[in-house]
């Protein structure tokens, strides 16, 4: 008889935490200090003169009857994701500078980090963005190839007003993802040419950059994306043409609009459901759709958890967390973006990707450190659940865990319960048992009877052929291992299975499965959580899953639709 | 060490035993006892999953008590503590709801909860939210001096946070104003402590560099002016937080340069409570001995873990007991008195070690700058056992209140129980010097705790 004496684990669930804002009461400022270091403020003092250009057309019935829709502020900031990709779009540099990697981290309520709701703005976060503004401002200005890049062919030879006009004017354009008034141009171009005196340089441009630049990556048009919107009807307001352009980049982007989407914004026509469909289809086709579908599988599937497990068996080599996130990162990529299918394919795929590392723990062999695709038996192995990070992150030295595979998968990935266990738990750890499942079936009879039995027990269960390396097997010691069990979306629908492969089969014919991922797809392109007003998006999105198509074809359907073009009326 | 220019404070010892000079500028001369006085300073000390009442509370009168099993480690410095006992949690106790989140509120605020309307699903009990403000916030209100660069610091001893959590932290300022601690120490450096940041060479270049960073953002204030001016309610109040973040960063820019103060040594990256807690903690310890007493804030919360402990698992840390589990699994197994005993007690020592800390900073007079800073070492619980009860609560002050204060007591309010908003307001008013009448939800205050000043 096996003895098994490992406790169960209570605390199944991440700690979590959510990040507010410090909200240090303004105190009438004893600011000494002279004006502006670059002459004359060149911040007007009333410059309310901000142009919107107005939405020409009409809420449609279908946005009226969105009235429902809920958002509780105006506009986020940008996700440390995106501002990222912002700033390297905006100045053009080669890779995205890093800097939000001291940044006060994002959270939110959804798997995604890019919870409008919660992405508040700290006042160490202003320092960092202050910090992180002053240092890729001051690295562009010291290297003339850089910031060559952003000076127009066009702009006049000598330094002065003329030039800095030139230079700024498609900076804030970009910047801000709308046109500039006039007050902003001339401000920003008196920034910048006065710039030379003010720091004492020999470079005018070197000097101007060195000043624009931190000013451009802390204005609030940089960092927050602003909709003021217009056409208000009851509670909700049609985002105009520019705001439009930036929902549409920052969901399939994660970044700001090109110049491209910029134009079709300039004219309106980006409003007109044609061209709408066009740039989207543009968006999804260009390499800068492929981060954005790679983050949120691996999101959903908690591949960058992978790399946080500690083993202290030897079997376990230190460098697998990382192969195994690049194995999710080539399947998701080959079926994704190579096959162009969804979650069908993900739950049951019989095929991998291996390289030395991880091969022989799926009982193949491979060398070197790239990866392959491998064909897999197709009796023991079914997509992305049976491959070896789930698995393995979700055991530890001991063995599999029985609760943390069927809590995470129902929890994340099915949508089946969203609570943590309740506070009042007696653990018995004396008894021994023959089997985990055994010790788990007994000890949650009574108390979690609720979420364990028919929830997490069975989808644990399933998963009881793979060990803690996530090797098949079929017996845990002396006891034949015996994964069968039934799961029940509600007392008329109950599927049973054999073991995961089956059950994988099963779940993926299921309209609940597809439905948690279409809830996905609507929480990450709209930043925010579902609600009752989105469900007819769900269903469809969850219906199209269903029917076969793929994770790429959600996101322009997501993209296209109505509530996409609309945001509620400010008060 | 690094030296930063820093705004003026009161003459003050580094640890090296060196003196740190500082200008008498026209207004100080005349003040010459209040800077021996010194500013007084508050520090929050937050640890979570409650205590085993039998072994946490002292026995004997007001100034002849024993102190058990979870506070022996604070014999060290019994004369510049209160202990407490018999003090309710009346405004965390709502039946429904009560346990971590519910308790945790009210503890330290003096106010019920408020279920969050943000949070999408509706019996969730993590949607609990403050409704009033944490003391150490209230404290800081009327601590804040005009040379400080923060108005208070968060700082934790505990891993990072992942993902979301409806849960609070131990300072907030009502249901959207939640302040997060801080725990990497290298992160608490480069922003508190700028990066160590010197402008002692070249100081023609480092100024004009200031001076640039001013103007710019002199620049970028005018643009979330003029936009604030378009905004609703809501809005208008994100973009006021993030001006007044703003407005504090040019306040460290503008920091007089003829003061010094001796600047901790940068830590390491990467350091998390499981490499080595008592390491890790004493460092922070540190930085936040240090960010008090080179007067960059007057008011600090130190978050030990936060809710539920983060059920850490002290089985490498405490000697001389089995530590079987994480701390909230064993706070729910009544049977487990002697680890949570011997974890509370792990938690004093480190309480020693923080006072230790402010405890090398001397004053000219010969007092320390422990003398002058009051923690309030709080739990979100009162009991920890299957119940999770929040009373009897379980308070304990230490430090100085500048003298202000009697200290080394023991007050048992056991059998004429007292709420904790009385508490709350008794220490609000020995630290800002205050006469207010109540703290939190008028409901739960009677007034001061009787015989505490």
């Amino acid at each position: 008889m096996s003895k098994i004496t490992k406790e169960l684990s209570l605390s199944l669930f991440l700690f979590l935490f959510i990040f507010g804002c410090k909200s240090a009461p303004s105190r009438p400022g004893s600011m000494s200090g002279g004006g502006s270091v670059f002459s004359a403020d060149p911040s007007p003092k009333t410059d309310t003169s901000d142009v919107i250009i107005e939405a020409s057309v009409t809420p449609t019935a279908t946005a009226l009857h969105l009235k429902a829709v809920i958002d509780a502020t105006a506009f986020p900031r940008l996700s440390h994701r995106e501002w990222e990709n912002s700033v390297r779009d905006l100045l053009q540099l080669a890779a995205a500078p890093g800097s939000s990697a001291d940044f006060t981290p994002d959270s939110g309520s959804t798997l995604f980090a890019n919870e409008a709701l919660s992405l508040d703005v700290s006042s160490t976060l202003v320092a960092n963005y202050a910090t992180a503004a002053i240092n890729i401002g001051s690295k562009i200005a010291h290297d003339k190839v850089l910031y060559s890049k952003l000076i127009p062919a066009s702009a006049p030879a000598a330094d002065g007003m003329p030039r800095a006009t030139v230079i700024v004017g498609p900076l804030l354009k970009r910047a801000y993802r709308r046109k500039p008034t006039a007050p902003e141009v001339t401000a920003a171009a008196t920034l910048f040419a006065n710039a030379k005196t003010a720091l004492k340089s020999s470079s005018g441009d070197a000097a101007g950059f060195s000043a624009l630049i931190p000013f451009l990556l802390q204005s609030p048009y940089f960092l927050y994306r602003i909709e003021l919107g217009s056409s208000p009807a009851g509670n909700i307001s049609t985002l105009n043409a520019y705001e439009l352009a930036s929902r549409l980049s920052f969901a399939l982007w994660e970044s700001i609009p090109d110049d491209s989407l910029l134009a079709a914004a300039d004219d309106g026509s980006l409003l007109k459901d044609s061209i709408k469909t066009a740039q989207i289809q543009r968006m999804m086709l260009s390499p800068k759709a492929k981060p954005a579908l790679e983050y949120f599988n691996s999101q959903i599937f908690a591949v960058p958890t992978f790399t946080t497990i500690h083993r202290s068996d030897k079997k376990w080599p230190a460098t697998l967390g990382d192969a195994m996130v690049g194995e999710s990162q080539n399947f998701f990529n080959d079926v994704v973006n190579t096959q162009k299918k969804g979650l069908t394919e993900l739950l049951t795929a019989p095929y991998t990707f291996v390289n030395a590392i991880n091969a022989p723990f799926y009982g193949v062999t491979a060398s070197g450190t790239a990866f392959k695709k491998v064909e897999l038996d197709a009796e023991k192995r079914a997509g992305v659940l049976t491959q070896l990070g789930f698995l393995t992150v979700t055991s530890d030295d001991t063995g599999s865990l029985l609760f943390h595979r069927g809590g995470l998968f129902v929890k994340d990935m099915l949508c089946g319960i969203d609570l943590g266990p309740p506070p009042n738990v007696t653990v018995d750890t004396k008894t021994v048992y023959e089997t985990q499942r055994k010790r788990v079936e007994a000890t949650t009879t009574s108390c979690g009877g609720s979420c364990h039995a028919p929830l997490i027990n069975p989808l644990g269960t399933a998963f009881e052929n793979y060990d803690q390396f996530g090797m098949w097997r079929t017996k845990e010691g002396t006891a034949t291992i015996n994964a069968a069990s039934s799961y029940s979306f509600n007392p008329e629908r109950t599927i049973d299975f054999t073991n995961a492969v089956d059950l994988m089969s099963a779940l993926s014919k299921k309209f609940e499965m597809h439905r948690c991922y279409a809830v996905k797809v609507v929480q990450y392109l709209y930043g925010r959580r579902e609600n009752l007003a989105d469900t007819k998006l769900i269903n469809e999105l969850a219906q199209a899953s269903l029917d076969g198509a793929g994770t790429r074809d959600l996101f322009v359907l997501a993209a296209a639709s109505a509530e996409m073009t609309v945001r509620p009326s400010t008060k | 060490m690094k030296r930063i220019p820093l705004s003026r404070r009161t003459l003050l010892k580094g640890a090296g035993g060196v003196a740190i000079g500082l200008p008498m500028l026209e207004a100080m001369e005349g003040s010459a006892d209040a800077a021996a006085a010194g500013q007084k300073k508050f520090i929050s000390f937050f640890s979570g999953c409650g205590v085993t009442g039998e072994t946490f509370f002292p026995t004997g009168t007001e100034k002849s008590f024993t102190l058990p099993g979870s506070v022996t480690a604070l014999t060290k410095y019994k004369d510049k503590m209160i202990f407490f006992n018999g003090i309710t949690n009346a405004s965390g106790n709502d039946p429904q709801y009560g346990g971590h989140q519910g308790s945790h509120v009210g503890m330290i605020s003096g106010s019920p909860f408020v279920l969050s309307a943000d949070v999408a699903d509706p019996d969730h009990y993590e949607k609990m939210r403050p409704k009033g403000i944490s003391l150490d916030q209230k404290i800081a209100q009327k601590l804040h001096s005009p040379g400080n660069k923060f108005a208070s610091l968060q700082l934790g001893v505990m891993n990072r946070p992942s993902g979301n959590n409806f849960d609070i932290a131990a300072s907030f300022t009502g249901e959207k104003g939640l302040l997060l601690p801080e725990p990497d120490p290298l992160a608490i450096f480069k922003v508190i402590f700028q990066d160590g940041a010197t402008s002692a060479t070249d100081t023609a270049a480092a100024d004009l560099a200031h001076q640039k960073r001013k103007s710019i953002l002199d620049f970028i204030k005018g643009r979330y002016t003029a936009l604030n001016a378009r905004l609703g309610a809501d809005d208008k109040a994100r973009i006021d937080q993030h001006l007044t973040s703003i407005r504090e960063i040019e306040q460290q820019l503008l920091a007089a340069t003829s003061a010094s103060c001796v600047v901790p040594s940068k830590p390491a990256s990467g350091i998390t409570p499981e490499k080595d807690l008592d390491g890790y903690a004493k460092l922070q310890f540190d930085l936040l001995a240090a960010a008090l007493a080179c007067d960059l804030t007057n008011v600090a919360s130190l978050t030990w873990f936060g809710t539920r402990g983060g059920d850490f698992n002290y089985k490498n840390v405490i000697k001389g007991v089995t530590i079987t589990g994480g701390h909230h699994g064993l706070s729910h197994n009544q049977g487990d008195t002697p680890q949570i005993t011997a974890i509370n007690n792990y938690i004093a020592q480190n309480i020693t070690i923080l006072m230790d800390s402010l405890d090398k900073y001397k004053t000219s007079t010969g007092g320390s700058l422990l003398d002058t800073t009051l923690i309030l070492w709080w739990n979100e619980l009162g009991f920890s056992n299957a119940g999770h009860e929040s009373s009897p609560a379980p308070f304990v002050l230490a430090g100085g209140n500048g003298g202000a204060l009697k200290m080394g007591r023991f007050l048992d309010y056991t059998s004429k129980k007292q709420s904790n908003n009385n508490l709350l307001l008794s220490v609000y008013n020995a630290v800002t010097d205050s006469t207010e009448s109540t703290f939190g939800d008028p409901r739960y205050c009677t007034g001061v705790l009787p015989g505490f000043a």
